[in-house]
C-alpha cells in the first residue's frame, strides 16, 4: 500500500490522464463551431432584389451531419434585406437566366430560425422557414444542414453544395444602400477531439495502472 | 514412439496438476496471509466498483430529467438554437440508456472480480487449514471460513441477484 502511496508514476500516470479526461470537453468546445465568414456593414446595391447578379453571395458545403449556423441582423435605418438559402447548381442556373425579381420570387431552401423565449416551451418558439427578412434591429437566428420542411418545423442533412443570399431594399428615395451583418459558422471537430482526449486519458491511466501492477507482482515474487 | 510420446505429455499434465495443488497446500503462512490481504483488497476494489455502477445506474433518471432541464436553458439562453438543442436532447437520452445499461456490463466485469479475490482468500485459509504447525482450532476455523467463502461465491455465481421493490 505505502508503496502505492510513493510511487511516482502513479501519481505523475494518474494526474496526466485525469488532466485529459477533465479538459476533453473544454477542448472540444472551443471546438464547437468554426467561424466560416463575417461580414460586418457589408452594402449591397438595392439592385439585388431584382437581379441574381447583384445578391451577396456566400457559397458554403454541407458535409454528412454538419451544421451551419447564421447569425444575420441588420441595424441601419430604412433598411430590409432578406435572406435565402439555395442550392448551388439552381443559384448557378438562376444566376444565368438573371429574370428580373428572381431573387424574390423563387423559392429556397428551409432552415431552422430560433426565436428562444423564457415565456414558452423550446418547441414552440421556432419555425422552419425558406426566407427571413430584416428590418432595422432585427436579429435572426439561423441553423441549416441542407434541407427541410414547414410541416413539423423540420430540417435535415443533406449534404451538398449551397449558396447563401442577401438581397434587400432602402425604404429612403435617395440611397441606394442596402447595410447588413452576417456571420457564418459552421460545426467544428468537437466530438472527436472530445473523444481523443478522454480515450487518451483513460489509456494513460490504464497503462499506469497495468505497469504498476506488474512491478507489484515483480516485487511480491523477488520477496518471496 | 509417438504412443510413448503422448502418455509422457499425460503423466507430466497429470504430475502438473497435483504439483499445483500441494503447492496450495504447502503455501507457508506469510504467503498464504498474502493472498488473503491481497484477495479482500481485490474484492473490496471490485465490490466498491461494481456499488458505484449501481449507483450511476439508480440514478440516471434523475440525472435525465436535471440534463433535460438544463438543456432548456441553454436553448431559452440563447447559446444554441432549436436543432442543437434537439440534437442535445437525442444525446441526453442515448447518454442516460447508457448509464443504465453500463451496469450489466461492468456490475459482471466486477462479479469476476470479487469472485476471483475470494478465491485468493480461501486458498489463503486452505493453506492456513493445512498448516501442520498451527493450533487445531485455529484450523478447523480457517477451513470453516474457506468453506463459507467458496460458498458465498458459489451463491454469487449461480444467482442472479437479489431485486427488492418497494411499493
Amino acid at each position: 500500500m505505502f508503496y502505492l502511496v510513493k510511487n511516482k508514476l502513479l501519481k505523475i500516470g494518474v494526474v496526466i490522464g485525469l488532466i485529459f479526461i477533465i479538459f476533453a470537453p473544454m477542448v472540444g468546445g472551443l471546438f464547437e463551431t468554426l467561424q466560416v465568414k463575417k461580414d460586418k456593414d457589408r452594402t449591397i446595391s438595392e439592385e439585388s432584389s431584382v437581379s441574381f447578379r447583384e445578391v451577396a453571395a456566400y457559397e458554403i458545403t454541407v458535409k454528412r451531419n454538419q451544421k451551419y449556423i447564421i447569425k444575420f441582423s441588420v441595424y441601419s435605418i430604412n433598411v430590409s434585406a432578406s435572406l435565402k438559402i439555395f442550392g448551388k447548381g439552381f443559384f448557378d442556373s438562376e444566376f444565368q437566366k438573371n429574370a428580373t425579381n428572381a431573387p424574390q420570387t423563387v423559392t429556397g431552401k428551409y432552415f431552422l430560425v430560433s426565436q428562444p423565449s423564457w415565456a414558452y416551451d423550446p418547441s414552440s418558439t421556432e419555425d422552419s422557414l425558406t426566407v427571413v427578412t430584416c428590418d432595422q434591429d432585427d436579429f435572426y437566428y439561423i441553423e441549416f444542414m441542407g434541407d427541410g420542411q414547414s410541416v413539423n418545423d423540420l430540417i435535415w442533412n443533406e449534404p451538398g453544395d449551397y449558396v447563401i443570399t442577401v438581397y434587400g431594399t432602402n425604404s429612403f428615395a435617395n440611397n441606394t444602400n442596402v447595410t447588413f451583418n452576417i456571420e457564418i459558422f459552421k460545426s467544428g471537430p468537437s466530438e472527436v477531439i472530445k473523444k481523443i482526449f478522454s480515450y487518451t486519458g483513460w489509456a494513460i491511466i490504464i497503462i499506469t495502472c497495468l505497469v504498476i501492477s506488474i512491478k507489484i507482482s515483480k516485487k511480491w515474487r523477488d520477496t518471496d | 514412439m509417438a504412443k510413448k510420446q503422448e502418455e509422457v505429455k499425460k503423466t507430466v499434465k497429470k504430475e502438473d496438476a497435483r504439483q499445483f495443488w500441494d503447492r496450495v497446500l504447502e503455501i507457508d503462512h506469510k504467503k498464504a496471509t498474502k493472498m488473503i490481504i491481497g484477495g479482500m483488497i481485490i474484492a473490496i476494489i471490485f465490490g466498491t466498483a461494481a456499488l458505484i455502477s449501481d449507483s450511476i445506474a439508480g440514478n440516471a433518471s434523475d440525472w435525465e430529467n436535471y440534463q433535460l432541464h438544463e438543456n432548456d436553458l441553454g436553448y431559452w439562453r440563447g447559446e444554441y438554437g432549436y436543432q442543437e438543442f434537439l440534437e442535445r436532447d437525442r444525446e441526453i437520452y442515448a447518454k442516460a440508456d447508457w448509464m443504465r445499461f453500463q451496469e450489466a456490463i461492468f456490475e459482471n466485469i466486477a462479479r469476476i472480480g470479487v469472485n476471483a479475490g475470494l478465491i485468493a482468500v480461501m486458498i489463503g485459509f486452505i493453506s492456513y487449514s493445512a498448516e501442520k504447525e498451527l493450533d487445531p482450532k485455529k484450523r478447523l476455523l480457517s477451513f470453516i471460513l474457506a468453506a463459507l467463502i467458496i460458498t458465498i461465491v458459489m451463491f454469487t455465481s449461480l444467482t442472479t441477484g437479489v431485486t427488492v421493490s418497494i411499493g
